[in-house]
């Protein structure tokens, strides 16, 4: 066992650059075919998880796969709005924890303004149930105060105390900014790598100011909007809403909730659990995912070929030295698992530098990944999965370097200790 | 009983082949006694060692070792034996490019704990023996630590020679060692193979192509002498 790994290693040493080809290409299949993995894993991960810590999600009655674009990715628009009163008495209910209304339909520069409560940051989860968190000031407090998202801040370079126009609809330039409808930025949400980061955020009584002077669903004229002041002392209770979340007291009434609700007389309403249809979604639209899969498989068998090559070129050498070893008395499984052995040294070593390799990739471009993934934990974890693809890995190489291993052996007993040329 | 090997009936045919390479009725070699191969380039000389070696296996007859049937044995008993009891020169490639002189010689000893033991009953470690070796084949204290693709062809042979001796062996089977030789290297060579051999009373078989090496030995044949198939032994 000893003069095994002490020749195998040698004799790896001995072919230093192929051996470090090789290892390299191992290495770098490792590393991809993890990487990829995880940033697979991850995307689904944390697209399932766009929005977490919910039961429901109610919105007026339309498709569900429809309800959860509009309020979870704010893609789309609601058919319908839900009355304000029908929203109060949901709320209310006994088995209720707590809910988050939003209120959609309007923008600034092409991002979306949501309206909704103190609730969203308090409440609103995503990804491994994480809680919103401020990378600078706080939630808004006055009518006129906005929260914007990471990327609302980062792409249009805006700061606190900024005063940004809010416009009625979602025309990317709106012809229409009046003064009066000026909002002060008071809070920049951390980066979540959810819709939430392309989003603006103000009270649900803003948004019914934002709709003052469209009561007759025309903009008001020059000179002829209200002024901040009246707005102010104005009754701005909301007639309506979007859609909204709910949390439960216990995650056992969920079933009953969504068929009261989507059962409720006076009002037709739609409940739906997020991570069913997310998870619905996910498969309509993951096919990338399957692709990058067949990506990694592809790139892992191009350095098994790549491993077979090089282990063919030398078997001529091989040969010789096999019959040497032969000669002072080797056995002929000493030289089957003299091969195997190097492979297996090989592998091993490969998978090492690999595992080196993406954990430098993933905390050199940490940030980036985090930002666009948003899942810190499982990007950085390993996970028995991970284990499964190294074994499998270690498996396919050691069956494919089996090959010329099996080559060189029968070539070895044909030899004898005589290598015919 | 000085009889260190006896072939009796040996008859081997490679599988293809229609007709037997080998039919050797008697051969016998004594302890301590250097016997001479002679043959033209594929009649059979590598194949005899082989079987010797026990890693052919004949048709019928047997190869006697020290009275011990060498195919009664099963094959890794075989690789052992061979390992214990025997030690080999080849004509080129005798040493592994990736390990030293030192090791090189040493790796007689890997396989063999008889070896080993026989090492360490008259030398301190398998070192020091090793290099005595290399230094009695006349390889000065530089070239030893040289990498030995950097060695004359002469001295790889005697570094070969050094491993076949390490351990001292029953039999050193030398198959061609000299071929790869100008004259006076070879028989520097032989001399100094010579001298080792009946230090440690060592037998030798000697096998070459080249009839002029024969007067050197305590018998000396032509392989068509004993092998009985001779006759179809010109394969060129
Ligand atoms: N591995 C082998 N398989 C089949 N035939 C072989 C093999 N090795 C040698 N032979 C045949 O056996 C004959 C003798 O070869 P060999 O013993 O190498 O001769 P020598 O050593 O005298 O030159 C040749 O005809 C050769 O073709
Ligand atoms: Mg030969």
């Amino acid at each position: 066992m000893n003069s095994l790994y002490k020749i195998a290693s040698k004799s790896l040493l001995n072919r230093k650059n192929t051996t470090i080809l090789t290892i390299i290409s191992i290495a770098l299949s490792v590393c991809l075919l993890l990487g990829i993995e995880r940033i697979r894993s991850g995307t689904k991960n944390s697209f399932e998880n766009t929005v977490s810590g919910v039961d429901l999600i109610v919105g007026a009655r339309s498709g569900p796969i429809n309800l959860l674009l509009y309020s979870v990715f704010r893609i789309g628009n609601a058919t319908n709005n839900l009355g304000y009163e029908t929203y109060q008495k949901v709320k209310s209910r006994e088995d209720v924890q707590y809910s988050i209304p939003i209120s959609l339909g309007d923008s600034h520069r092409g991002y979306k303004v949501v309206g909704t409560s103190q609730n969203y940051f308090q409440h609103y989860q995503y990804g491994n149930k994480q809680n919103l968190a401020f990378s600078k000031g706080q939630e808004f407090q006055d009518l006129f105060d906005v929260v914007i998202g990471s990327k609302v801040a980062e792409e249009l370079n805006y700061d606190l105390d900024k005063k940004i126009t809010l416009s009625h609809g979602m025309n990317a330039v709106s012809f229409q900014q009046h003064d009066n409808m000026q909002f002060r930025i008071v809070g920049i949400l951390k980066p979540t790598g959810t819709p939430v980061d392309s989003s603006l955020h103000v009270s649900l009584q803003a948004i019914e100011a934002l709709h003052v002077d469209w009561q007759d669903g025309a903009p008001p004229r020059a000179g002829e909007a209200t002024p901040k002041e009246s707005l102010r002392s104005m009754d701005l209770t909301p007639s309506s809403i979007t859609a909204f979340f709910v949390k439960l007291k216990s995650r056992m009434a969920v079933f009953q909730v969504q068929r009261d609700i989507n059962e409720y007389a006076d009002e037709a309403m739609l409940a739906i659990l997020p991570g069913v249809v997310l998870r619905e979604l996910w498969s309509s639209i993951g096919m990338a995912e399957k692709a990058l899969f067949v990506v990694s498989i592809l790139v892992f068998i191009v350095s098994l070929f790549g491993m077979l090559i090089s282990l063919l070129s030398t078997l001529n050498e091989r040969r010789r030295e096999m019959a040497l070893l032969r000669s002072v008395g080797a056995s002929k499984p000493f030289i089957f698992a003299l091969l195997l052995a190097e492979s297996f040294l090989i592998s091993i070593a490969g998978i090492v530098f690999g595992i080196v390799l993406l954990y430098a990739g993933l905390l050199s471009t940490q940030t980036w990944l985090e930002a666009r993934i948003g899942m810190g934990v499982s990007l950085y974890q390993f996970q028995l999965q991970d284990f499964y693809y190294l074994a499998l890995i270690l498996v396919a190489s050691m069956v494919v370097s089996l090959f010329p291993a099996l080559r060189a052996y029968k070539k070895s007993l044909a030899d004898g200790l005589t290598v015919r040329t | 009983m000085t009889d260190l090997l006896r072939i009796e009936n040996l008859k081997f045919r490679w599988p293809k082949a229609k007709k037997a390479l080998l039919y050797i009725e008697q051969f016998h070699l004594n302890k301590a006694e250097k016997v001479f191969l002679q043959g033209p380039s594929g009649s059979g000389k590598s194949t005899l060692l082989n079987l010797i070696g026990g890693v052919l296996s004949p048709e019928s007859g047997h190869i006697r070792f020290q009275g011990e049937n060498i195919f009664a044995k099963s094959e890794a008993e075989r690789d052992q034996f061979r390992g214990d009891h025997m030690g080999f020169i080849f004509q080129s490639f005798n040493l592994l490019p990736y390990l030293n002189s030192i090791e090189n010689v040493c790796l007689a000893c890997d396989f063999s704990k008889l070896k080993t033991e026989r090492v360490l009953s008259r030398s301190q470690n398998l070192e020091a023996e090793a290099k005595r070796l290399l230094e009695a084949l006349k390889l000065n204290e530089e070239d030893i630590y040289k990498k030995v693709t950097d060695l004359s062809i002469g001295q790889r042979q005697r570094v070969a020679t050094a491993r076949a001796l390490m351990g001292s062996p029953e039999l050193i089977i030398a198959d061609e060692p000299t071929s790869a030789l100008d004259a006076q290297t070879r028989q520097h060579f032989l001399n100094l193979l010579f001298t080792e051999c009946e230090r440690f009373q060592i037998s030798l078989i000697f096998v070459s192509h080249d009839p002029a090496l024969g007067q050197y030995f305590d018998r000396s044949y032509n392989l068509s002498e004993i092998n009985q198939e001779a006759s179809v032994g010109l394969d060129l």
